[in-house]
Formats: C-alpha cells, structure tokens, sequence
C-alpha cells in the first residue's frame, strides 16, 4: 500500500511534465501566443512602472548584471525591515527585530531560494516580515532561478549574441507562473483547512484548564510560494510537520507535486527550445533515474526501522517513525524527504536528523550532486553542465573535438565549467573542516560521533545547494553558523549562475558545425548512461570521504 | 556596528562577484576557437 501511493504521485508527476513543459516553453519563447491576451495588459503595465522601455535581448553580461543588482535591491530593502519589523505595522504580536548576523543569514537565505531559518518563524517575525520580505523574497528567488535557467537554455540552443531581456523573464515568471500557480494553490490549502488570517496568536484553555498560545496567521499564502518556488522556509518553526501548514496525506501530495512538477517540466522546455524533445526526455530519464535511486535508499532505510531501537523489543512494523508524523506515515514521509532534497526545497513534513544513517545519507546525496531535478532552474542548469562534461570527456576519449548541441566545446567553456563544479564540494568541504577545528563550529554539535559529523555535513551541503533543510537538532543559531551558512549560501548561488551564464554567452556566439555521421549523439540511451556516470563518479570522487565519516560510519556502529 | 559589519560584508560579497563576472568575461573573449 505505502508502494502504491508513492507509485501513484510518480505517475500523476510524470503525467504533468508535459502539459506544463508546454505552458512553460510558451511563456519564455517570446512567440505571440495566447497567453498575450491575458497576461500582456498586466504586464505592460509593470513594464510602464518600472521603466522599461526596451525588451530588447541582453548580452550574458548584461543579463547576469540585471539580476544581481536586481538581487542587491532586494537584500537591502529586505535587511532594513527585519531590523526595523517592530516598528512597522501587521505586528499583532508585538515581535521585537531581529538580531543583526541572524538578519544577514535570513536575508541570504531567502534571496538565494535557500530558507535556511535560523529562527523559528511564529516568534521570530511579525506579519509584515512574513509577507513583505519571507514571501516577497520567495517570488523574486524562484523567478531569478527559473529566468536565468531559460537565459542559458535560449544560450546554448540558438545563435546570436543575445540570451533574452532578465527584466521580461523575471516579470513573466511572477505573472504567467508563479502568482497564478500561488493563488491556485492557495485557496486549494484553505479549502483544506490550512489557515489564513492576519489575527494575532490565539490563547486558548485546555480541558485540563491551562492556557495554551495556538500561533496562526497568513499560512496558506505563505505555503504555496514555499513550495511552487522551491523556497521551503515555514510559517512555523517546525514547517510542514505542523498541522497547519500540512494537515493531511492531500495536503501531502499536493504540496510533494507544487515542489516537484515545475523543476521536473523543464528538460521538457528545454528540449522543446532545442527543437529535439529527445534531447530534454534524456535529460529527464537521468534525473529520474536518480531520483528513484535516492528514493529507494531512504524509504527501504526507514521501513526497516533503527536497528537499536527495534532490538529493545520496540514494536517495529511500521518502521522508523521517530521524528515522523502519524498521518503521514512512513511512505508520505520519505517521498517528501526525497523530493525535497532533489528539488532543493528544503520544506520537511519530518524531522531529518532522526532520520537512519542510510535514509541521511539518501538526503545528503541528492543535496550533493544537486541534479536530481534540482531547485528553481538551477537543477536543470547543472545537469546541461554535466551533459557537457559528458561529451567533453567523450570527445577526449575518441580524440575528437567535442560538439554540444552543434557547437564545439572548447578549453574556456570548460574553464567555466570546471569552476563551477569545483565551487561546490569547495563550498561544502571547507567550511565543515572549519567548523570542526573551532570551538564555535564543534560548539553547535548536540549529538557527538559520527553522527555529529553528519549534522554539520548537512549544514553545509543544504546551504550550498540552496536547500535549507537542516540535520536540525544542531544548535546553528549563533554568530558564527549564521554568518558561515550565510556566506556559503551566496557563494553557492551566485558563482554557480554566473559562470553558466557565461558558459551561454560563450556557446551563443558561435558557429554552428552540421551534424555528420561522427558526430556523438546526446538524445540516445547511450548518452543517457554516460550522464548518470559522469554525475555519479563526480560526486563520488569529492563526498565520498565525508559521508563515509559521517552517515556511513554512523550506520556501520548501529550493526 | 555590528550592523556596519554585515552591510560591508554583503556589499563586499557581491563587489566580489562582480569581480568574478569579470574574470568569466575574460574567459569567454579568450581569442582562438570557431568565433565567427
């Protein structure tokens, strides 16, 4: 039964790809079409109030300068609120203003569609910061993934100099996607009996006369962007555990399908803009491929339950169901888990640092290699990185200049490349080793051993993936976890997307070379194999030390 | 000042990154290749 539920998600997923894939291609192809007619006067009218005057196409550089001042905009408005929040209005609560490294590391957190929280959300923020800045923030993040994703499918798939206007992409992802989807999902959530309100906390006497504080608020607004962004950051401390935020095994699904069928829609797109659909199924088979792979190591370690709590006679035949919800049971809870970590939402309906060593590790990897469907845009972004270094590797191995997509890869593509693959393990690696050599970083670790090496792990690995889900029995809210986490976060971002950019601009410019019978084909099952090795050798050749300290070793002393 | 200290930080983190943009930019006007 626990199988077929996960089975029937799979399906309803797969069966989504395509109709979405084609809204999706449609809104950024910058075809006349029939969305126009109802989303162009709107967006006119934005385009008027912004200023823009020409949607001309930029060049890379233009187009990675307009979304980072865009960004920078956005992450100084977004600090002074939430140093300012207690004296602004919407604060029913009376929420004082949040402290200034724990600003820093909110505000990174949220630009970079990581939500990672150091805080906990119902005392933590006033309505206001929720709205304007948390979910503001969640629009603009996913709309900058999902636009300059586009800007380097456009790069690598057409000729030119240009990669399209950010400021177009960035207002049609917010009018043609992200708000239409948002405000659908929302009233779906309500009629579920999520809450959404602007009264203050509610106090409340118990039947055994106590009197008990019931926080609530603008929640279903809140969990919509959270997951149709792949943003992840909760209305509540304890996210979508919380009754309010995912009362049933339908909000369940719901919210596991407004995470997952975007990221999983865009190879389609971007086979779609490559005018060879096979080009984006094999990029999706790969990603799913991977995804089933992951899927399976959590859910078979959880269903097999903690070999130290069932040999204390503990009844075990529902499997590990430490940190997990009751109504969600062991199925609901590791697809979530899973799908969280490929989309690198980082939204959690469970508690990640109870999960087994091996069901961690499962988080851990997809977090990691950061292509199994991946974030808003970005996971899509990665895999076209190492299907290039698929056929680059290919085309050394032949003594054969390799070609992508009709163009030669060359050395300064590769450099790119190769900058940005290595930022990643950089970004995680080094600032956990800093972490266990200082009192500031060990000072955090509540479970010592092996698996305290996990929960710093995973620190690091969820920042830098712009996940922001965490291992969080660690004690992280402090100067030194706010800034390092905060650092890694930017870092994980912005090099990543910029280098790719770079990357698009390189590739758009050059001269196409026709395809011959020698030519090494990436729309086949062959190339499909090499694209999961190629991901699979990379991110064992840099992880695989740490995990074999951290989730592996823990796993190996559980017997 | 603690404030101070985190305005710098992010506006040098971002100086940096368009360090980096222009360093990507070098890379991709490189001369040699197929450029037309």
């Amino acid at each position: 039964m626990g199988i077929l539920q996960i089975v029937i998600v799979l399906a309803v997923l797969v069966a989504l790809v395509k109709p979405v894939g084609n809204y999706v291609y449609h809104v950024f192809s910058n075809e006349p079409n029939r969305q126009d007619r109802i989303f162009g006067p709107f967006e006119r009218l934005i385009y008027f109030l912004i200023g823009l005057k020409s949607r001309a196409g930029m060049t890379w550089k233009k187009y990675a300068l307009s979304f980072l001042l865009t960004n920078i905009v956005l992450v100084a408005v977004g600090y002074v609120i939430l140093r300012v929040q207690q004296y602004l209005p919407l604060n029913p609560n009376g929420i004082g203003n949040m402290e200034q490294t724990l600003s820093f590391n909110t505000i990174i957190s949220f630009i970079t569609n990581t939500n990672l929280q150091d805080y906990s959300g119902e005392t933590g923020l006033s309505y206001f910061s929720q709205m304007v800045v948390i979910m503001m923030m969640m629009f603009t993040s996913a709309a900058t993934g999902f636009s300059v994703a586009i800007a380097f499918v456009r790069g690598i798939t057409s000729k030119g100099e240009t990669i399209g206007n950010f400021f177009e992409d960035f207002v049609k992802a917010h009018t043609r996607i992200f708000l239409p989807a948002s405000v659908l999902v929302t009233l779906l959530l309500v009629a579920l009996q999520v809450p959404q309100t602007l009264d203050p906390t509610l106090t409340v006497t118990t039947l055994e006369g106590a009197v008990q504080s019931i926080a609530i608020g603008p929640v279903a607004a809140l969990e919509s962007i959270k997951h149709i962004g792949t943003n992840g950051g909760g209305f509540f401390g304890v996210n979508s555990a919380h009754p309010f935020e995912n009362p049933s095994p339908l909000t369940n699904v719901i919210e596991i399908l407004s995470m997952w069928a975007l990221p999983a829609s865009l190879p389609y797109v971007y086979g779609r803009f490559a005018k060879n659909r096979k080009q984006g199924w094999v990029i999706f088979s790969a990603m799913m491929t991977l995804f089933l792979l992951f899927l399976s190591l959590i859910h078979f370690s959880e269903l097999r339950g903690n070999p130290a709590i069932n040999a204390m006679g503990i009844d075990a035949s529902q499997g590990s169901m430490e940190g997990k919800e009751v109504r969600f049971g062991i199925p609901q809870s590791t697809l979530f888990t899973a799908v969280t970590t490929a989309a690198t939402t980082g939204t959690v309906n469970n508690m990640h640092d109870t999960l087994t060593p091996l069901g961690g590790l499962g988080a851990l990897g997809e977090m990691m290699l950061n292509v199994v469907f991946g974030g808003k845009g970005v996971g899509l972004i990665n895999m076209l990185m190492y299907a290039i270094l698929g056929v680059f590797l290919c085309g050394l191995m032949v003594g054969r200049t390799p070609e992508f997509l009709g163009r030669k890869i060359e050395p300064r593509e590769m450099k790119l490349i190769a900058v940005a693959i290595l930022a990643h393990p950089f970004l995680i690696l080094v600032p956990t080793a800093i972490a266990f050599m200082t009192d500031l970083g060990r000072g955090a670790i509540t479970n010592p051993g092996a698996h305290g090496i996990s929960q710093v792990l995973y620190q690091y690995v969820s920042s830098a993936a712009n996940n922001g889900s965490g291992f969080e029995g660690l004690a992280d809210n402090t100067p030194f976890w706010n800034i390092s986490t905060g650092l890694v976060m930017l870092f994980g971002r912005y090099i990543f997307m910029i280098a790719m950019l770079a990357v698009a601009g390189s590739l758009v410019r050059k001269q196409w070379v026709p395809e011959t019978v020698g030519t090494f084909r990436t729309d086949n099952k062959l190339f499909y194999g090499i694209l999961i090795g190629t991901v699979l050798i990379i991110g064992a050749l840099t992880f695989l030390p740490a995990i074999v300290l951290g989730p592996i070793a823990e796993h190996l002393k559980l017997g | 000042m603690l404030d101070l200290y985190m305005v710098l930080m992010l506006a040098g983190t971002f100086a940096l990154f368009y360090g980096f943009l222009a360093w990507c930019s070098r890379v991709v006007d490189e001369t040699g290749g197929d450029r037309k």
